[in-house]
């Protein structure tokens, strides 16, 4: 800071006095390395935060390494998933299907194993036993107010996995699940990758041969565990797993062999070897580019405690619910609701929610939750991340008490021809009684007064593709002598590609 | 991005988020402000391929954080003045403590502004590139801060 005048260099120095002041008494950054020696010593509060901060740390393959498959979470917003793709709960067990094909052999299983052979294998989502129905699937996850206060929610969609795990490919990617057939996502499993012409170093806390071939194994230390490899025809092998140790990622490694390049789905197969202490099949695979999912984020504190959760309800294929379930630092829990996977994240406490607790919201209340967006600080505007092809849902407010109807927009970037618009969806609008235009203002400029109707998409030109800077908009109701009857909240809207 | 470089970005950083906690929340808090931003950040819902300046991204979940804890204090206090009446507590004295409480006339995003400018030395442009904020929210945001200190120093 810089100001010329002595008054201000005084002041400046005086700031400085404060700020150096205020932060003098600080205690010791939490270390990742002393945090779990101190667990011990340290009250049960804090063993907690510990752990699962050591866990989270340690997981940054999950953390980092998935967060483009996170990133469907949070950026891809979308509208409230139609009805008619809504899981149903007499979904029939999913059954394996045996290729008639010559099985593969891996070199490290003893003959007379049974080979465990899918190319086109469904999913692993367990049904509750006995006669009565599996509940029915979760679109919209929350939980009671008197269990955890609602903060906010989110939602996403996917079509098509171009970065599983934070890797891309130019080329397509075969990803297979291998697991237990009945725990499905709530036990241990992997999921394996192939790359093709990728020029990617394989590196792991260890090095260990397994028939001749490097495997670079890391196991973190919040049960996730990676093994990268390299094949003999210049693709490599990327495990990604949950809940498996070092020697069971060594096991299930050894009893891959890769198909022909010219296979469909060129993976692996896969041949639990005999003297494993687990037995998890191939339950699925699929092409990256193939897959699509759903998931519907709720995030909610603990009234009693402070602590924040998180609950997914992860729909679609199982390669992206799979994925999903990896992509936490340490589920509190997993469960199970016909098609739809919970996953509850958070500190673990026993006032913490759990997957039981987890209901449909009623739809007005999602799309309520789904406007609550993180705000970046008192007086701020509310942010939002958006991407292309997703979107943000912000509430539409009365500006006086007069009316008490709370509506809400779509904001959408769209590209067409190298160039980005904004679309504002006004289809779950609500307009107040003397509604005579829309005013939408970008950047601070009013872009556009239009007939307040709605059901319309109204279109705003933003820039040429890609834009990366935020964007600021605020979009009002007015009448017919400029007074403003609704409004949103200001918003910037942060373009990731 | 890759984990290695997130964790090692963590460490590099922990020393200024850990003093930055504490001229938001106070000493007592500090620790548990870092810890749930550092848990939020590595097992929250974050997007790899936008972490381009990890440091802002950490900065922004502490700050998130200390916004939170900020809120719920508030809360707390009010609840407990409604229940049981003041109560007395004995804050200890300092230098320290006299600083945040010199502080605590900023809302807290110019609390923010401040700390970045004065003790990370950032430049008005990378502030706005740590919070997310235009250049003219940043501007603005300083300069209440100083005039609002300004009163107070005097």
């Amino acid at each position: 800071m810089t100001d010329s005048s002595e008054a201000d260099r005084e002041l400046d120095a005086a700031i400085a006095r404060l700020v150096i002041d205020a932060g003098s008494d600080a205690p010791d950054a939490p270390d990742m390395s002393t945090l779990t020696v101190t667990e011990l010593t340290g009250s049960r509060y804090d063993v907690t935060r510990r752990r699962v901060t050591v866990a989270a740390i340690g997981s940054l393959a999950a953390a980092a390494a998935v967060l483009a498959f996170v990133a469907i979470d949070v950026d891809d917003t979308d509208t409230l998933r139609p009805a008619e793709t809504a899981p149903t709960p007499t979904d029939p067990l999913p059954t394996i299907v045996a290729e008639t094909s010559e099985p593969t052999i891996a070199s490290t299983v003893a003959e007379t194993s049974e080979p465990t052979i899918a190319s086109t294998v469904t999913a692993a989502v367990p049904t509750t036993s006995g006669g009565a129905p599996p509940p029915a699937g979760i679109t919209r996850p929350v939980v009671a107010a008197d269990v955890c206060e609602p903060i906010s929610a989110r939602e996403g969609i996917s079509q098509g996995v171009p970065t599983l795990f934070a890797r891309g490919s130019n080329n397509p990617i075969p990803i297979q699940i291998i697991g237990d057939p009945t725990d499905g996502p709530t036990g241990a499993f992997a999921l394996v990758q192939r790359f093709f012409g990728d020029d990617y170093r394989a590196i792991g806390q260890e090095v260990v041969d397994i028939d001749g071939t490097e495997a670079h194994v890391t196991v973190y230390d919040n049960g996730n565990g990676q093994v990268i490899w390299d094949l003999a025809d210049g693709s490599q092998g990327h495990l990604r797993s949950r809940g498996l140790d070092r020697d069971e990622l060594v096991e299930i490694v050894a009893g891959l062999t890769p198909r022909a390049d010219t296979d469909p789905i060129p993976g692996f197969d896969y041949t639990a070897v005999q003297e494993t202490t687990i037995q998890l099949e191939l339950l699925h695979e699929q092409i990256n580019t193939d897959v699509r999912g759903e998931v519907a984020g709720f995030e909610c504190r603990v009234v009693a405690t402070d602590y924040v959760y998180r609950i997914s309800a992860l729909g679609g294929d199982p390669v992206y619910q799979y994925a999903g379930v990896i992509d936490r630092p340490t589920p509190l829990e997993v469960g199970v609701r016909s098609s739809t996977v919970i996953v509850v994240n958070g500190l673990a406490d026993p006032t913490a929610p759990t997957v039981d607790d987890v209901v449909d919201a009623d739809p007005t209340a999602w799309l309520d939750l789904r406007s609550r967006l993180g705000r970046l600080a008192e007086g701020g505007p509310l942010v939002s991340v958006i991407s292309e092809g997703g979107d943000v849902v912000v509430a539409l407010t009365p500006i006086d008490d007069t009316s008490t109807v709370t509506s809400y927009l779509t904001l959408r970037l769209t590209t067409e021809q190298d160039v980005t618009f904004l679309q504002v969806d006004t289809t779950n609008a609500v307009l107040a009684p003397d509604a005579a235009f829309w005013r939408t203002e970008i950047g601070g400029r009013v872009r556009g007064i239009s007939t307040a109707r709605t059901g319309s998409v109204m279109g705003f030109r933003i820039g040429e593709t890609p834009i990366t800077d935020p964007i600021d908009v605020k979009i009002s109701i007015i009448d017919g002598g400029d007074f403003v009857l609704q409004s949103t909240e200001p918003i910037q809207l942060s373009p990731q590609p | 991005m890759v984990a290695e470089s997130l964790e090692s970005a963590y460490r590099r950083h922990a020393v200024e988020l850990i003093r930055y906690a504490t001229v938001m929340v106070g000493r007592d808090d500090a620790t548990d402000v870092v810890i749930d931003a550092i848990v939020g950040v590595f097992g929250g819902h974050v997007d790899g391929d936008a972490i381009v300046n990890v440091r802002a991204l950490l900065f922004r979940a502490v700050h998130n954080r200390a916004v939170d804890h900020h809120r719920a204090t508030t809360r707390r206090r009010s609840r407990e003045a409604l229940f049981e009446g003041r109560r007395d507590v004995s804050v200890p004295a300092g230098p320290a403590v006299d600083a945040r409480a010199a502080l605590a006339v900023l809302s807290l995003q110019q609390r923010t502004v401040v700390f970045l400018a004065y003790w990370c030395d950032l430049g008005v442009g990378d502030i706005a590139v740590v919070l997310g904020v235009s250049e003219g929210t940043v501007r603005k945001q300083l300069a209440r801060a100083r005039a609002r200190l300004r009163e107070v120093l005097e």
